[in-house]
């Protein structure tokens, strides 16, 4: 792809959960001082979907936070829908553009779980946060990214249409039909910071090449926590994907990450 | 003039490969490690229809790819907007010219290498290696790969001048011939693969918008030029009374058409007017709802940014409570949350709020959350179940098309999840839990499956049926 509406890009991101992301210039007539802009180009979608995401975005938007990734715009071009937001030159933790320590690593998701924390007092769940969602940044993370599925395709807790990089981040309660609560992303950060700090997933290695069964993996396998994680991580991220009624909530979640990067 | 025109394209004498494609130029070491890779670059970004930037960043990946002990030698430049995008990385160097434009890049005054945007407006570029000789005025490459040191593109010279020639006449080969260091046989004329979709046949659509292949790009006046001689054989062989084509060590085909319309339109960018109007919603705080384009700023009224519409009421079914306070379908034995016996007998089933009934997977990663009914099909938004409000559209499609708009209805009925096929052309077939078989399902009539179930929706569309809640 070269660009959509006004947005020249300049190369490739990588994949999100339904769509892609772009580096791009920024168009003149966005009324900030950057260069380079992320985009995410999300797909064909009808019209109803468009304008449910859009609302969901500016909902997104409107929530103050140093640690939520600014959005600038969102739009359509030929039934194509994207969005753009500040570019992180640091990279996610999924592509950092160099390898995050482990101070870093727990920052970053300390920085998210803040993130997630905000929108939660807004009465909005994320509901996809990922590696691939949390941004690294000099001071630890910024989050991206809402998950949209649910907008775009109503009752569809994750759509067909990018990788199935996240399914293996999402509560599995939430792969069983339950819906999206702020627990969830509290599971979701839970098993992003494992992922970081451990180097694999919680399931294992997921037969990616085959949706369905990656999905019948994570569907019927409990989750388990690596044995070489340290001990305090261990029990936070134990905590995070445990009982529900039990979980941290986001700000407690960050509270402990804290101490834990000191 | 010739702002998106290729200009008039010179091969230098010299010992390397030269390419020019539908505007796109590429000078390299012929015995250089990537010298396929870089002539694919050129030949795929001319395909697809991309600009020299297209280019530029296409080369810096195989670059990037092959980062060897030694640079490797090439430059790449293509018309971008009003100017031109040029890459340059080893011995090679790039001079730009244009009224107040003069920039010259050296692939050795950097580690790596250079690209460069230069704004227009420009008139010409020239692409050297270290051994390039001086342009021969009356030689001329109007598309193709052939031996050389270096190339001069002349962009205030109209290309018109050759162009019309048909592909067929001797000019197209003149450049070849007079070329020193193959003075032999000249490559002949490649057959006219005109518009076959998948190889080369899109090179001369210089836009990159999604256009079908028999686009407007095509309508365009062709002027003197007869019909190809082999309309329809995309892989066909050359002419006999034509000699072979004299190739080196790399194996492209040249199969490069000079072609007045390529010639107008090769060179040619993507520009903003062509591309379809787009809307854009500014989310910036302060901004307001501002718009570029399109309808009055009402996408955003209601602005309580309600979370995603959801079934307000789930529907009541009977059921029974286990112990623990999870409602079960009164046939089952087990509490399907927690695996407790119901004990059937002193249970009394009451009316309760569905839960879901699990999730339908998608061969694609789509999940679908059976708390609803469903209609799968290709084109499921404008269906009436859709449409008033039974069911949620779920889009489906296949490349081999054989899925239907209205495929599928997934109905749920109590505690049951039903499949009714609404008359689909290729039909839906189900494949119960622990049998190797696929059945086909009667059109038009409920057909429940248990969890675990795997269904064929067409020909080569898959879901499965899962579910805590074993039937």
């Amino acid at each position: 792809m070269e660009g959509i509406a006004d947005y020249e890009f300049v190369r490739s991101l990588g994949a999100g959960n339904h769509g892609e992301f772009y580096l791009a210039r920024k168009p003149p007539r966005l009324p900030v001082d950057a260069e380079y802009v992320t985009v995410k180009v999300v797909g064909g979608t009808g019209q109803d979907a468009f304008r449910r995401a859009t609302r969901e975005l500016k909902a997104f938007a409107a929530v103050r936070s140093p640690f939520l990734v600014t959005l600038y715009d969102a739009g359509q071009q030929g039934g194509v829908f994207y969005y753009s937001m500040e570019h992180i030159p640091g990279g996610s933790l999924a592509a950092p553009a160099e390898p995050p320590s482990r101070d870093g690593v727990v920052r970053a998701v300390a920085c998210a779980a803040r993130a997630a924390q905000a929108l939660h007092e807004e009465g909005i769940v994320h509901r996809d946060i990922s590696p691939v969602n949390v941004l690294l940044t000099d001071g630890g993370g910024k989050l991206s990214d809402l998950g949209l599925s649910q907008v775009l395709m109503p009752g569809a807790t994750i759509t067909g249409m990018g990788g199935l990089g996240s399914v293996e981040f999402t509560d599995p309660a939430l792969l069983q039909g339950e819906k999206p609560s702020p627990g969830c992303d509290v599971w979701s950060l839970g098993a992003t910071l494992h992922w970081a700090a451990s180097g694999h997933g919680l399931y294992g290695e997921l037969p990616t090449h085959d949706p369905l069964l990656t999905l019948r993996k994570v569907y019927s396998t409990p989750p388990v926590i690596g044995p070489e994680l340290e001990p305090e991580l261990s029990d936070l991220v134990g905590a995070c994907i445990g009982d529900a009624a039990k979980r941290p909530t986001a700000f407690g979640l960050a509270d402990s990450l804290y101490r834990l990067s000191a | 003039m010739t702002e998106q025109g290729v200009g008039v394209v010179r091969p230098l004498p010299g010992n390397g490969l030269i390419a020019h494609v539908g505007g796109l130029l590429l000078v390299c070491d012929a015995a250089g490690a990537v010298a396929g890779e870089l002539l694919d670059a050129v030949q795929e970004t001319a395909a697809g229809g991309g600009d020299g930037r297209a280019l530029a960043r296409r080369v810096a990946q195989v670059l990037a790819r092959s980062m060897t002990a030694e640079p490797i030698t090439c430059a790449v430049a293509g018309r971008a907007g009003g100017g031109i995008a040029v890459l340059v990385s080893g011995d090679a160097q790039v001079t730009i010219t244009g009224p107040g434009t003069d920039v010259r890049l050296d692939g050795q005054d950097v580690l790596t290498w250079t690209d460069r945007l230069v704004p227009g407006p420009i008139s010409g570029v020239e692409l050297r290696l270290p051994d390039a000789g001086q342009p021969i005025r009356q030689a001329r490459l109007d598309g193709g790969v052939i031996p050389g040191g270096g190339l001069t593109c002349d962009y205030t010279e109209s290309g018109g001048h050759v162009a019309p020639v048909s592909q067929h006449s001797r000019s197209s080969a003149a450049p070849v011939a007079s070329e020193p260091p193959r003075p032999t046989a000249p490559p002949p004329p490649e057959p006219v693969r005109p518009r076959e979709p998948v190889e080369y046949g899109r090179h001369d659509t210089g836009p990159s918008l999604p256009e079908p292949d028999h686009g407007p790009a095509m309508a365009g006046p062709r002027p003197a030029e007869p019909p190809p001689p082999h309309p329809v054989t995309p892989q066909g062989p050359p002419p006999p009374d034509v000699p072979p084509v004299q190739r080196r060590e790399f194996e492209q085909p040249p199969a490069l058409v000079t072609d007045p319309e390529m010639a107008a339109l090769g060179g040619g960018v993507p520009v903003p007017e062509e591309q379809p109007e787009f809307e854009s919603y500014l989310l910036i705080d302060g901004q307001g709802e501002q718009q570029q384009a399109g309808t009055p700023g009402s996408i955003l009224e209601p602005t309580e940014a309600g979370p995603t519409p959801e079934p307000l009421n789930r529907p009541m079914v009977y059921g029974v409570d286990c112990k623990n306070d999870h409602f079960n379908d009164p046939r089952v034995p087990y509490c399907a949350v927690c695996g407790i016996a119901l004990v059937q007998r002193t249970l009394v089933p009451y009316k309760g709020e569905r839960p879901p009934l699990g999730v339908l997977l998608l061969d694609d990663g789509m999940t679908l959350r059976l708390d609803s009914d469903y209609l799968l099909g290709r084109d499921p938004e404008r269906a009436p179940e859709v449409t008033s409000g039974e069911a949620r559209p779920a889009k489906v499609t296949s490349p081999d098309g054989s899925v239907s708009r209205r495929h599928l209805r997934v109905r749920l009925d109590a505690w049951d999840v039903n499949l009714i096929d609404l008359g689909s052309v290729n039909g839906t077939q189900v494949q119960p839990p622990g049998d190797p078989n696929f059945y086909d399902i009667p059109p038009n009539e409920p057909v429940p499956i248990l969890p675990g179930t795997t269904v064929r929706v067409g020909v080569s569309r898959t879901m499965r049926y899962e579910s805590h809640r074993k039937g």
